[in-house]
């Protein structure tokens, strides 16, 4: 019981057709509907309705909102969240295009969090009886799904406590001042198998990072690359390997200036998962491994 | 053709109504500290100190009307219409990068 896993985004982008074109053109996610002037997307390997909603107007992230098991589960966080000092509000069926009921809360960064248990269900092109390992029809990067999203808070202490204390998240990594320090200047936090579904670092409230979609490996990393440079996306760094996570990356930004992930590798995760400890005066190897320093974007650009 | 005159620098490049301030130092062999290259993240605010620019879409949090009011552009999104003076901070770190190549190569802004 609890949250499964990072559901879906919804981000806000300036010119929504330019946005549709990266997004299912370049990425090569599907476009699963539109109402209320969004459009919602999924990924090829993505059972449900959607993991990517664009909503036209700005820059950023609407919100973030994860998957749970029970209708129980929303019972219960709803309690919790509000025992810690948060105010919760029901979200009701239809509200959020193909979404069942939910809560959804504003953390004290100014993150929107929301949990929902049911969303429409499409499937995928493979199917579940005797499946090739990759449907037809492919276009751009194919990203198979969502991975994870990173934002910035200015007591990411206090986010991290958030997800770990109230969703019942762990931390697979996280960056303390100096050794010994318990102090957390960021956070990956994960519910799934994988090394993160959400993180944190220092910077200014409510601001996205960037989200990240996954690749099986490496190579089709640099293919991914490959197709920024044919289509003239802006690539912000990569391919490279992250230390946090040991993924392999490439960061790059859509349209409006929104930047995207496209994340492969990393190692796998369990609730008895030690939490690996960085100290912030090896940062740049712990971001981009082996550049081992930050370009002047990393802490600065956001949406 | 338009020229563009970058403060305090006087350095001088080609511009076109058809590039970015960004596209045209690129082409002149020159760059600057950028973020998102797409108005998103603000982070390539210049100051417009004299002549028109027409903006493509951007992002109200880049550039609030407030900025943009008091001549603040975004290097990434403001086309130039005619010839403009504009102000790079020191911290945007305009740098040559291959300015001979693009010279003898003879480069003109594209919006590329
Ligand atoms: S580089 Fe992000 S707004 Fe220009
Ligand atoms: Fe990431």
């Amino acid at each position: 019981m609890g949250v499964i896993r990072l559901g879906f985004v919804e981000v806000r982008v300036t010119d929504l057709d330019a946005a549709v074109r990266h997004y299912q053109g370049s990425l090569g996610l599907e476009v699963t509907g539109q109402a209320n002037g969004k459009v919602f997307l999924k990924g090829w390997d993505e059972w449900d309705h959607h993991s990517v909603v664009l909503q036209p107007g700005g820059v950023g992230l609407v919100k973030m909102a994860f998957k749970v098991e029970g209708d129980q589960d929303l019972e219960d966080f709803e309690k919790r969240i509000a025992a810690w000092g948060l105010t919760v509000s029901r979200v009701h069926r239809g509200e959020d295009f193909a979404v069942g009921e939910g809560i959804s809360t504003e953390l004290p960064s100014g993150h929107v969090v929301q949990l929902y248990r049911e969303m429409e269900t499409l499937g995928v092109g493979t199917g579940t009886e005797n499946p090739d390992p990759w449907p037809e029809g492919q276009r751009g990067m194919a990203v198979p799904r969502l991975d994870h999203v990173l934002v910035t808070a200015e007591d990411p202490h206090l986010f991290a406590r958030f997800f770990t204390e109230v969703l019942d998240f762990h931390i697979s990594e996280r960056v303390v001042p100096q050794a010994g320090s318990d102090q957390i200047l960021g956070a990956w936090l994960f519910r799934t198998n994988t090394p993160h579904d959400v993180a944190v670092i220092p910077g200014p409230n409510g601001k996205l990072h960037h989200f990240a979609f996954y690749l099986d490996n490496w190579y089709e990393v640099l293919r991914a690359g490959d197709i920024m440079a044919k289509t003239g996306i802006p690539v912000d760094v990569g391919p490279t390997r992250h230390g946090i996570t040991r993924g392999q990356t490439i960061y790059f930004f859509d349209p409006s200036g929104n930047r995207n992930e496209v994340f492969s590798g990393g190692y796998i995760t369990y609730p008895d998962f030690p939490c690996i400890t960085w100290t912030a005066d090896q940062l740049g190897k712990g971001i981009f491994y082996i550049q081992r320093e930050l370009n002047d974007r990393f802490t600065t650009v956001l949406t | 053709m338009v020229t563009i005159y970058l403060m305090p620098s006087w350095l001088t490049i080609a511009g076109s109504p058809q590039a970015t301030v960004w596209e045209a130092l690129q082409a002149a062999g020159y760059a600057m500290r950028m973020g998102c290259r797409r108005g998103g993240c603000g982070i390539c605010q210049v100051r417009l100190r004299a002549g028109r620019v027409q903006m493509g879409a951007y992002a109200e949090t880049a550039l609030p009307e407030e900025q943009r009011s008091q001549g603040w552009v975004l290097a990434c999104r403001a086309y130039p219409v005619e010839d403009v003076e504009i102000e790079i901070r020191d911290d945007q770190h305009l740098r040559p990068v291959a300015p001979w190549w693009a010279r003898v190569a003879g480069n003109r802004p594209s919006n590329r």
